[in-house]
């Protein structure tokens, strides 16, 4: 046998065995389940609507919180100064460390209280943080990607650190920030729906509420997941699209 | 004003006194900390073109970089354009918009074209107009020869013309004083005369230290040229006597290994 023969059946083995797989869980799934679209469209289908629009307001509002904080924590944590290093350092260990479901917690029953902070507040100053440090860790990632020769040259030229990172540095280091922040808008969006533990009625607080009140189950989750997915795509498509329009000039010249 | 921040006390720009410097060893790995600077002395006045040489290792970076404050020397003293560079209080963004730098890898900003890269600082940092600057660079690229690459990104570049562009980029930012890292050394050997032909022509009307292998260079355009070894000028004068009748035996040794396979000078 070649190689190319060996592949090739080693490719059809596991495509086999994926499809076996599949096949089996839904063999087994309940198929006396009464499936009733029609009823659950009427009905139900208006509140998760609502929770469809408190997710996405959540989530932006958690992501307008997120971008700035963790692009200045990233960079706190590239400057030379050992204080903003310490506080970057700090941040990101503190909202990456501790579990985000425990997070919203205190938020909501330690600090909404203090802070005046509504359960919306709460749910975004939780996903905010939390994403933040993600965040800041890519932009960090980015910054220090960048050859140090750039930096040096811009501040031997009399640029402050600031303007040098503003102007030379970070417009390097977008095309390699953009497709990993992709992945934590998407992440944001879908770990909002644990804000549904503190009553924020958002798309999941909502799905539950109609299983509940309707006693339906597979048409509500599964109308749930198709919506989350159907923003994740969006935001993947748009950042795609954001990364071929930077990369098909600037950016593309300086990987050369 | 103190007298800390005056001008540069009879034409002196670079006055270096026991400089040392001393990297800490990676930690963990072992090794002993390297001093990269160890008692450099080094005495700049206007209009003089000063060549350092020294075998790899020797610190001719490391004291390169001190003068404009990329690396800062742990003990001695050091003035810069009358600056005290040493002190902690200063700014010293001001010392480095008037201390041109070029480096062996060039470091254009490959996200904007040449000219952008000229016109940056001089818009930024000395507030000057767009379109005044903007003049100004042409000229420059002009002058270096590279006028008609303005609106190219770095990357098309040659490596000789990258050079150029970098060297064209200090000087849009009017400096009193040019470093150089050895410039030549990152170029096809086919391209080396054309970046040594801009800095000769340069030379007439600045004050220049100059990292450099290039022996040729250093015997014509020096008006100095200072041997280092273990961190410190163990040799200096004019090129005549440091690279024809050089006196300590390690510039002697350093010289014999660089000018192998080259027709000995005639003196
Ligand atoms: N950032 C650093 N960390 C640790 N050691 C360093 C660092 N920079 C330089 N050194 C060490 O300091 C010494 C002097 O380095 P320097 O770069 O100044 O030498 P050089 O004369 O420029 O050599 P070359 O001709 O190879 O460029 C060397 O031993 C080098 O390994
Ligand atoms: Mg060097």
């Amino acid at each position: 046998m070649t190689r190319t023969q060996r592949r090739r059946l080693a490719r059809a083995a596991a495509y086999a065995a994926a499809a076996l797989l599949v096949a089996l869980v839904v063999s087994r799934i309940d198929l006396d389940y009464a499936w009733d679209w029609g009823r659950f469209g009427r009905d139900w289908l208006g509140l998760l609507g609502k929770g469809l629009l408190l997710t996405l307001q959540v989530a932006s509002a958690g992501l307008l919180l997120a971008l700035p904080l963790g692009v200045v924590v990233g960079l706190c944590r590239t400057a030379s100064d050992p204080g903003a290093r310490l506080v970057g350092f700090v941040h990101v260990e503190v909202f990456r460390g501790t579990p985000l479901l425990v997070q919203i917690m205190i938020w909501y029953h330690v600090l909404a209280r203090p802070l005046g902070l509504s359960t919306f507040g709460a749910a975004v100053a939780a996903l905010g943080c939390f994403a933040s440090a993600y965040i800041a860790e890519i932009v960090r990632a980015g910054v220090q990607g960048v050859d140090r020769g750039q930096m040096e040259a811009a501040r031997s030229l009399g640029l402050s650190h600031w303007q040098a990172m503003r102007h030379v540095v970070l417009p390097q280091a977008v095309r390699a920030i953009l497709p990993p922040l992709a992945s934590e808008f998407i992440a944001l969006l879908k770990d909002s729906s644990l804000a549904s533990v503190i009553g924020f009625s958002e798309l999941t607080y909502q799905t539950r509420a109609v299983q509940s009140g309707s006693f339906m189950t597979f048409e509500p989750w599964l109308t749930a997941a198709a919506l989350y997915l159907a923003i994740s795509l969006v935001l993947s498509l748009g950042v795609r699209l954001l990364e071929r329009k930077l990369g098909g000039g600037a950016a593309q010249e300086a990987i050369r | 004003m103190s007298a800390a921040e005056g001008p540069a006390s009879g034409g002196v720009l670079v006055d270096a006194r026991g400089l040392t410097k001393v990297y800490p060893a990676a930690w963990g790995s072992g090794r002993p900390p390297v001093r990269a600077l160890d008692g450099f002395d080094l005495t700049v006045t206007e209009g003089e073109i000063v060549c350092l040489i020294g075998p790899s290792g020797s610190g001719k970076s490391t004291a390169l970089r001190a003068l404009n404050g990329l690396e800062h020397p742990d003990a001695g003293t050091l003035r810069v354009l009358g600056h005290d560079l040493l002190d902690p209080e200063l700014d010293m963004d001001l010392v480095r918009a008037d201390v041109g730098m070029v480096f062996q890898h060039f470091n254009l900003f490959p996200h904007r074209t040449v000219l952008d890269n000229l016109t940056l600082a001089p818009v930024l940092v000395r507030g000057r107009p767009v379109d005044e600057a903007r003049r100004e660079a042409l000229e420059l690229l002009e002058r270096v020869g590279i006028a008609d690459k303005a609106g190219e990104r770095p990357g098309r570049l040659s490596g000789g013309q990258k050079q150029r562009v970098a060297i064209a980029r200090a000087l849009a930012m009017h400096p009193r004083l040019m470093l150089f890292d050895e410039p030549t050394s990152a170029l096809d050997p086919e391209m080396v005369g054309e970046v040594l032909e801009v800095m000769r022509d340069l030379a007439h009307r600045m004050t220049m230290v100059v990292v450099t292998h290039e022996m040729g260079f250093a015997r014509e355009v020096a008006t100095r040229v200072a041997f280092l070894d273990g961190g410190r000028v163990v040799e200096e004068g004019p090129p005549s006597g440091v690279l024809d009748q050089p006196r300590h035996p390690r510039t002697r040794a350093f010289l014999e290994r660089v000018l192998v396979g080259r027709p000995r000078p005639t003196p």
